[in-house]
């Protein structure tokens, strides 16, 4: 932390190792962050070369009241969910999964499938959330920080995105739970 | 218990939703430091581009353009001063020797006529006379197309006397009293003798008066 400080007033000097730095230790999570909303190695490419930039620009802005990752993520997101409107060309779950793997017999096979379309076909806003929340872990406040939403707006978002997603499964759930049962 | 499982799936289907592959990160890198580096030579560049440095640059030019036009010009103008000044003292100093040259002369020629009204048309010196008048009327020629009598208010004397002097000259070579008389009246009319003798410098004395 103190080292991440020191390296944001050198890179807020121009000094580019410094800069250099802060990539190296934030480009892992912002790569995972912008390809699980994406699903697109090149848009994610190019949508964390475009966080990074973005953020060393607007370095001077940051005013050290959140942690600097929260903020870094802020833009990451800012940045994923206007070039997913822009690009249009969100990919949806690859046709080469929706095969079963041969030889394996596994039962919720479809389910999963299925779920994980319903993923994909859910609105970014709720996505985003869902993502934030389920797949990378945060925590509604911080998702509130990143998203600059209510916590109460991130409670609501992942509530509704559970539905959808169980809506997706439809009775599913119930022969799930009959399987289950017996 | 439906619920749960639910959960379960969502919580399995969520940690391998989109999973990220390998992060190529020195190539992202390489372009976000190419981006960076354009970023400060803009933002160097900009500094000099930005509108109130480029007043100032405009204003100090303009200040430097104006110092040097008036040094230049300050320059000309005592040029031109020097030039007129060396000019007026070539003029004056041309002026001051036709009038030394001149002074003479104009003694000589008022000795002349003085002479010429004193003496009696058929006395024995009108040949003296007449001569005297030619030798003075070469002198007369000479002032008359030197540079220097151009601008000299001598000019219209130079030229009345010549006249006169001719005048003298042929009235002595034939010995015409008629002649002779019409002379003295052309000097009275021309009052050639008070102006060649106001023309004359203080000091300098006719000769023969």
């Amino acid at each position: 932390m103190q080292y991440e400080r020191e390296f944001i007033k050198a890179a807020l000097t121009g000094d580019i190792n410094a800069e250099k730095a802060l990539y190296d230790a934030h480009v892992d999570r912002v790569y995972g962050l912008t390809y699980r909303m994406c699903g697109d190695v090149g848009l994610a490419e190019d949508f964390t070369q475009e966080t990074f930039l973005r953020a060393f620009k607007h370095l001077p802005g940051f005013r050290g009241q959140a942690a600097f990752s929260t903020w870094l993520h802020s833009i990451t997101m800012s940045v994923t969910l206007n070039g997913l409107r822009k690009v249009k060309r969100y990919r949806h779950w690859e046709t080469s999964n929706d095969d079963p793997p041969v030889g394996t017999v596994d039962p919720d096979w479809d389910l999963r499938r299925r779920l994980r379309r319903a993923m994909d076909e859910l609105p970014d806003k709720l996505r985003a959330v869902f993502v934030l929340y389920e797949v990378e872990g945060y925590k509604h406040q911080e998702i509130a920080s990143v998203l600059d939403i209510t916590e109460g707006t991130s409670k609501a978002r992942l509530s509704r995105a559970k539905d959808k997603l169980r809506g997706a499964l439809g009775d599913s759930i119930g022969k799930l739970a009959g399987k289950e049962g017996s | 218990m439906s619920e749960e499982r639910f959960e379960e799936l969502l919580k399995e289907a969520a940690r391998q939703y989109n999973e990220p592959p390998k992060v190529a990160k020195d190539e992202m890198w390489h372009r976000i430091a190419r981006e960076r580096r354009r970023d400060h030579a803009e933002q160097s560049t900009s500094i000099i581009r930005s509108p109130w440095l480029l007043r100032i640059v405009a204003a100090a030019a303009v200040l430097l353009f104006g110092i040097g036009i008036g040094r230049m010009t300050l320059r000309q103008d005592a040029e031109q001063e020097v030039a007129e000044i060396k000019q007026d003292l070539r003029r004056e100093n041309a002026q001051m020797l036709y009038d030394l040259a001149a002074a003479p002369y104009l003694t000589r020629a008022e000795t002349l006529l003085t002479q010429y009204s004193a003496s009696s048309c058929d006395g024995e010196d009108r040949l003296e006379i007449g001569g005297w008048a030619g030798s003075l009327l070469t002198e007369t020629r000479l002032l008359l197309d030197s540079p220097a009598g151009k601008e000299s208010d001598l000019g219209f004397l130079l030229q009345d006397l010549e006249l006169v002097l001719m005048q003298i000259r042929q009235s002595s070579s034939k010995g015409n009293d008629e002649e002779c008389q019409l002379v003295r009246e052309s000097m009275k009319d021309s009052s050639i003798l008070t102006r060649l003798r106001a023309k004359i410098p203080a000091g300098q004395t006719p000769a023969g008066v």
